[in-house]
Parts: C-alpha cells; sequence; structure tokens
C-alpha cells in the first residue's frame, strides 16, 4: 500500500472516531424526550435555574434551546419533523404576538414585566442622573436598534413625547439590547437605554430609573407551541414557571418584575 | 548589499514598517483581551461542564469538518486547476458563495434547505437541525470553500510534468495524480486542512441559525462566547475567547509541526 493510501486510509479512520467521539459526547442521557424551550438568551440565568430545578419538582427533563427572539420566532416556525419545539419565551410578548398570527401558538401567559432604564458605565464616570445630563455635549447613548423590543418602543414613546429629536444625535445604534449594555460596561458609551433586568446584571454600573422612559415597558410571556408533541406537559411546565414558589422566584432573583399571580395558559 | 552599491535596509524597513502595522493591530487586540479578563475568568469558565462539553464539541466537530473539506477540496481544487470543462466559470462562482454571503444567510439557507422534501426526507433518519449534524454542515459549507480554494492554487503551483513522466512511463491518470502529485501537493493539503480547521473553530453566524445554541448538545466555543455576552459576562466571554486562541494555537502548531515533519518546511 502505497503513503498516500495509508494517509487517506488513516484519514477515514480518523474520521470515524471523531463521528463516534461526537456521537459519546452528545448522545441523550435519557431515553425520553426532553421539552424543548426556545427562550430568549436575556432569560438565560433564571431559565437555567428553572430547567434545573424542574425535574426534581417531579417535571420532565427540559431543554433550552437559546437565541434571540427573532431567530427563536423562525425556528420556531421550521421545525424538523421528529423534533418539534414545546415553549417560546421571547423578551417580549410582541414576538409572541407574531408567533400567534402565525398560528403558532396554543396559548400564552405572562411571566414577568421589564420597563427601559439608562444604564451608565462602571462607576458612572461622567456623572449622568437626569434625563438632560443625556443631552450634553458629547454623551453618547446606546440604544438597540429597532428590531430589538426595547430598541423600537423607546423610540416610539420619545418620539411621541417629543423627546427623540433631541436624544438622536447623541444615540449609537446597537444591535441588540445587550449589545447596548455591554457597549456602556466596556466605556465605548457613557450610557445605555435597556430593560431593567438586563441592567441588574451589570454589577457596578449605576441604574437610572428616569420619568422621561416610564412608558417604555415589555412583559416576557411564556407561550405553549402548537407543535408541543405533549401539550399537556408543555402547559404543567409553563404552571411551574410562573407559580411563585417555582420559576417566579428565579426570575425575581434575576431582576425581573414577576408577574403574579399567574393562571394557565390560555 | 545590493549590485549597485546601495543598502537594502531601507526595503526591507519599509516592507517590515507596512507588515508590522498589522502584526501590531493584531497583538494590540490580544493584549486588549487578555487586560479585560484574567486567569480566573478563564479557569472558572473551564470548571463550567457546560463549557468543557463545549471545548470537547469544538475540537472534534472542527476536526471532523476539517477532514471532510480536504476530502472535498482535493478533487475541486485538481479539476478547476488542471481542467477545463463546461460550467467551470459557474462552479468557480458557486465556490465563492459561501464566502461572500452573510454568515446568517448561509445559516438561513441550510435551515431552509432541510424543510424542502429532500431535506425533510433525510431527517427521517438523521435529525440534522438543532443537534450535532447541523453543528458540523455549518462549519462545513464554510470551511470547504476555503479549502478549495488553498488546494486550487496548491495545484497550480505544482509542475504538470511529473505527472506526465509518470504517465509516459506507465501510471495511469489516477494512479500518476495518487502516487505522484498528491504527494506533492502535501504542504497543501495540510494547509487546506488547517484552514478549514480554524475557519471552523471561528464559525458563529450559521451555527446559531441551523444548530441552535443547547447547552451540552450543540453548543460550542464561538456558542459559548454569545451565551456569556448575552447576559452582559464579558470577561467570561473573553475568557473562552482567550482559551479558544490557546486551543487553535496548540492544535496549529501540533499539525504543522508533526504534518511537516521531514519536508524541512518547520
Amino acid at each position: 500500500m502505497s503513503r498516500t493510501s495509508l494517509v487517506a486510509a488513516g484519514s477515514l479512520a480518523a474520521l470515524g472516531l471523531l463521528a463516534a467521539a461526537t456521537y459519546q459526547l452528545t448522545r441523550d442521557p435519557s431515553p425520553d424526550r426532553p421539552l424543548v424551550v426556545y427562550c430568549a438568551a436575556s432569560t438565560r440565568l433564571p431559565m437555567e435555574a428553572v430547567a434545573r430545578d424542574y425535574p426534581a419538582a417531579g417535571g420532565r427533563r427540559v431543554e433550552l434551546r437559546f437565541g434571540a427572539s427573532e431567530d427563536l420566532l423562525t425556528k420556531a416556525g421550521t421545525t424538523a419533523p421528529g423534533d418539534p419545539a414545546d415553549i417560546f419565551l421571547p423578551a417580549d410578548e410582541s414576538y409572541v404576538r407574531l408567533a400567534r398570527d402565525r398560528g403558532l401558538v396554543a396559548g400564552s401567559v405572562p411571566v414577568a414585566t421589564m420597563r427601559a432604564v439608562v444604564l451608565t458605565g462602571r462607576g458612572n464616570p461622567t456623572g449622568l442622573a437626569a434625563w438632560a445630563d443625556l443631552l450634553r455635549d458629547g454623551t453618547r447613548v446606546a440604544v438597540a436598534n429597532p428590531a430589538a423590543a426595547v430598541g423600537k418602543l423607546a423610540r416610539d414613546h420619545l418620539a411621541a413625547t417629543g423627546r427623540w429629536d433631541a436624544l438622536r444625535p447623541h444615540v449609537i445604534d446597537a444591535g441588540t439590547v445587550t449589545e447596548a449594555a455591554n457597549a456602556a460596561k466596556i466605556g465605548s458609551v457613557d450610557a445605555a437605554i435597556v430593560w431593567d433586568p438586563v441592567a441588574a446584571a451589570y454589577p457596578g454600573q449605576t441604574i437610572l430609573t428616569l420619568p422621561e422612559l416610564a412608558g417604555v415597558t415589555a412583559r416576557v410571556e411564556a407561550a405553549v407551541l402548537t407543535q408541543s408533541a405533549d401539550p399537556d406537559a408543555a402547559r404543567r411546565f409553563v404552571e411551574y414557571l410562573t407559580a411563585p414558589a417555582g420559576g417566579l422566584a428565579h426570575f425575581r432573583a434575576a431582576g425581573f418584575r414577576v408577574v403574579e399571580p399567574a393562571g394557565g395558559a390560555k | 548589499m545590493t549590485p549597485a552599491g546601495r543598502s537594502a535596509v531601507p526595503f526591507y524597513l519599509a516592507l517590515g514598517l507596512i507588515g508590522g502595522m498589522y502584526v501590531g493591530l493584531i497583538v494590540a487586540l490580544l493584549i486588549a483581551d487578555l487586560a479585560a479578563t484574567s486567569p480566573g475568568h478563564v479557569a472558572r469558565a473551564l470548571a463550567s461542564p457546560e463549557i468543557r462539553a463545549a471545548v470537547w464539541l469544538s475540537l472534534l466537530s472542527c476536526s471532523i469538518t476539517a477532514i471532510l473539506s480536504v476530502w472535498v477540496a482535493v478533487p475541486l481544487g485538481y479539476l478547476l486547476a488542471r481542467t477545463r470543462f463546461p460550467g467551470r466559470g459557474l462552479i468557480d462562482l458557486a465556490l465563492d458563495v459561501p464566502i461572500v454571503l452573510p454568515p446568517l444567510v448561509v445559516g438561513l439557507s441550510l435551515l431552509l434547505l432541510f424543510q424542502t422534501a429532500p431535506g425533510l426526507a433525510v431527517q427521517r433518519y438523521v435529525p440534522v437541525t438543532y443537534a450535532v449534524p447541523a453543528v458540523i454542515l455549518a462549519q462545513f459549507v464554510v470551511a470547504a470553500a476555503f479549502a478549495v480554494r488553498t488546494m486550487r492554487v496548491t495545484f497550480e503551483q505544482i509542475s504538470p510534468r511529473t505527472e506526465a513522466v509518470a504517465m509516459t512511463l506507465g501510471c495511469s491518470r489516477g494512479r500518476a495524480f495518487w502516487l505522484v502529485t498528491l504527494p506533492e501537493a502535501r504542504r497543501g493539503i495540510l494547509t487546506a486542512g488547517t484552514m478549514a480547521w480554524a475557519r471552523a473553530l471561528g464559525e458563529f453566524g450559521p451555527l446559531l441559525v441551523f444548530a441552535g445554541a443547547t447547552r451540552m448538545k450543540t453548543e460550542v466555543l464561538s456558542t459559548t462566547v454569545f451565551l456569556e455576552l448575552s447576559v452582559g459576562n464579558v470577561e467570561a466571554a473573553l475568557g473562552v475567547s482567550v482559551l479558544m486562541i490557546a486551543v487553535a494555537a496548540a492544535v496549529l502548531v501540533v499539525t504543522r509541526t508533526f504534518g511537516l515533519r521531514g519536508t524541512g518546511l518547520v
């Protein structure tokens, strides 16, 4: 056998071994299908805690699939056969509305509400304290683009209240709410307009709850998807998620304003 | 000294200065990353079972992608470099598509492909979307295009003379390719493989859309960076990035050292 043939055969053998190792690494430890939850990446911390606790509370194993709300909406609409998702938890109810319009939602329950706040850089070096400070010369404010809920709602509200034109020269467009917050954290902007639970994940940075942003609010909703292979199990999980001693405790600890009391999936 | 008696130092100094600016930029980026994280963050990242699983899946999936890319790149590179056939220009153009398409569109295209009748037929037997095969396929689509480009240049630079001599000595075209041209292309094959491996490691956009971000299942290191950034954990994201650089450097150095041993190229 020539050396080339040996190398070629070796590469195929390596391919087989690597595929076997990958299968071993990622194979499902349990034969039961988990509940599949599409959830916004910004809800990762409370949702990981909920998914960890749920089996201990008698529920089924939960598989969390993270992404940006828009991506999750796309995924909920393009499901592989034999791999339906059960629950959709985007960062804002507007995505649940869009999913409902597409016939994807069997029912939804509010989980928490959020309001827009101003998150300053670490230690608030420019001494921001009020809305007028954001309009000072040279102040840069990161706002997520309108594709993100906070970007759209903040723009609409500020335009309606006649404040957007004054703020606009100071605005740096960020892709998502966390990109805006991260820009404030690393100091590339002086402040960012973000949701309050997002701001709570940034210790060491001042949070300004300003009356000018009081009308910018959103609601996190958990939706049971029509494609769910086991809608009853999905509803039971949503009930746990919205129970004060269950999921809501984790959402509250993560800085969300939880919605209590919660009913069943409507 | 040059034949004219003038020093070549200014020439090399000019080249060094221009080239050095780019190298300096890369080094500055690395220093900025290292300054914003700490060994503690890297250690904490490595202590997480989810991130350890992501390291293993990254190593395995990138290696599978690299081998598959080389297997595809060798015949395609040879055909494009040595032959003229109808539609060659179109194939050449098609090979640029994965390189020029926005990464998210590559992911979306893969997602749509596996919703068509043939795609769904495949998925009845092998789950692809939001599973490990999607990780490998998303990496492969982009990485193979780079490998093909490398192999094409490699074969273009190898003189067809030795292959022709082998054929005059009685070798068939295939045997001459296998025994003469392929061993000569060894360095190019290794470069194509390592380039595909490195490209696969950094792949993210198509992965997020097509494979999703499910911890312990489809999470690779680039997904980990996204998940950490999405909850504002910039330090951990940078810690994982530093880990990626270290892993990539180790694998590439080892591969090149062993792969080119005895060729006088290392």
